[in-house]
């Protein structure tokens, strides 16, 4: 097997889960989270020469990643938005456990966010540093941290409005 | 009421999605990857035919006025002027970093998205413009022998034809792109200021 494969094969291992989430948060389609997972990886096998001297592999994927769902733009059909709510609302309740549906809940919290929160949150609840996710987001560190701040406010707020309905 | 804490193992508790397993990612890489080179391969061959075909009717075929030669000149630049913004286009979406941080890059997108309606708008009267004389002055000669009626229908035809591309075609491809274009822009600014 070439080597850029072997390459390749073990960043998918390693960061493929992460970027998953990150793509389900933002559009909380399972399809849709698939294709961006797909395009990001597209992405990297592209420019992985570039990369190879980057300290933080991490860093990089993620940026393409956060990048590739900014930029997923078919909006006509699919504005990432407005699309989890019908999802969930077609989740039959009495089929799902209770962790599924608190899962379920809380990506429907998410869906209600702003684009770019719903990126910060899925970096921030995947435990990565907040160093990490200024460079990945481009904001200050300080910035991002009262940036944070709100974003897990207003999330918790919505959980707990959801939940009592 | 529950805290952030609660939440956060509900996230790292959540079952493992249905999610494109590493053999298909890198299936689907590969084809990706020849799927792009195949688009730009079938464009570029399609074009290179057809200045071709247009070529060997300059080469083969003797005409006696400089004006026909001239208007096959101006139909083969037009052509060349097309290839031309073809791979300058493939060659700025290829520059852009995803790499760099997402403000930035959004910035990027919205120039270009600016520069495409900007010069896609003009530059279809350019080559219409550029089309139609070029075809006006091939015609000039090769009708020349023609029967009156052929003439009229030949002119007929191609005026049609480049007023129905102009009027019909032309307004709705641009109408639909332009919707596309303003809806990507209204959401890149969107996006652009949640970074700030």
């Amino acid at each position: 097997m070439a080597e850029k494969e072997i390459v390749f094969k073990q960043i998918f291992e390693a960061n493929s889960k992460k970027i998953f989430h990150l793509c389900y948060g933002y559009t909380g389609d399972d399809d849709a989270a698939n294709d961006l997972l797909q395009e990001t990886f597209l992405k990297v096998w592209q420019n992985l020469d570039k990369f190879r001297n980057q300290a933080m592999i991490s860093t990089w994927i993620y940026r393409i990643a956060v990048n590739t769902c900014l930029t997923y733009l078919r909006s006509e059909k699919r504005q990432a938005k407005d699309e989890l709510t019908p999802l969930i609302a077609e989740t039959k309740i009495e089929e799902v456990s209770e962790k599924t549906e608190q899962v379920a809940l809380l990506y429907k919290c998410i869906s209600k966010l702003e684009e770019s929160e719903r990126i910060i949150i899925t970096m921030v609840l995947d435990e990565l540093p907040y160093p990490e996710i200024a460079e990945i987001s481009g904001i200050s560190e300080g910035n991002l941290r009262v940036k944070i701040f709100r974003i897990k406010q207003k999330l918790t707020e919505l959980y707990n409005q959801y939940e009592r309905l | 009421m529950k805290d952030f804490d609660h939440l956060m193992s509900v996230w790292q508790e959540q079952p493992k999605k249905d999610q494109l397993s590493v053999d298909d990612a890198l299936k689907q890489v590969k084809k990706g990857m020849s799927g792009l080179s195949r688009k730009l391969f079938w464009n570029i061959t399609g074009m290179a035919i057809s200045l071709a075909g247009i070529f060997v009717v300059m080469v083969f075929f003797v005409f006696n006025s400089w004006v026909t030669y001239l208007g096959i000149f101006i139909i083969l630049s037009t052509m060349v002027l097309y290839v031309i913004m073809m791979i300058r286009d493939y060659r700025i979406i290829n520059k852009q970093d995803i790499t760099i941080n997402p403000a930035d890059y959004l910035q990027d997108l919205k120039e270009y998205q600016k520069n495409r309606a900007k010069v896609y708008g003009g530059l279809y009267y350019l080559y219409v413009c550029l089309i139609s004389g070029g075809l006006l002055l091939y015609f000039y000669e090769v009708l020349q022998s023609a029967s009156t009626m052929f003439k009229i229908l030949a002119y007929t035809l191609t005026t049609a034809w480049l007023l129905f591309c102009t009027f019909y075609l032309k307004g709705r491809f641009v109408k639909s792109e332009q919707d596309k274009l303003n809806l990507m822009i209204d959401r890149l600014i969107r996006l652009q200021n949640q970074f700030d």
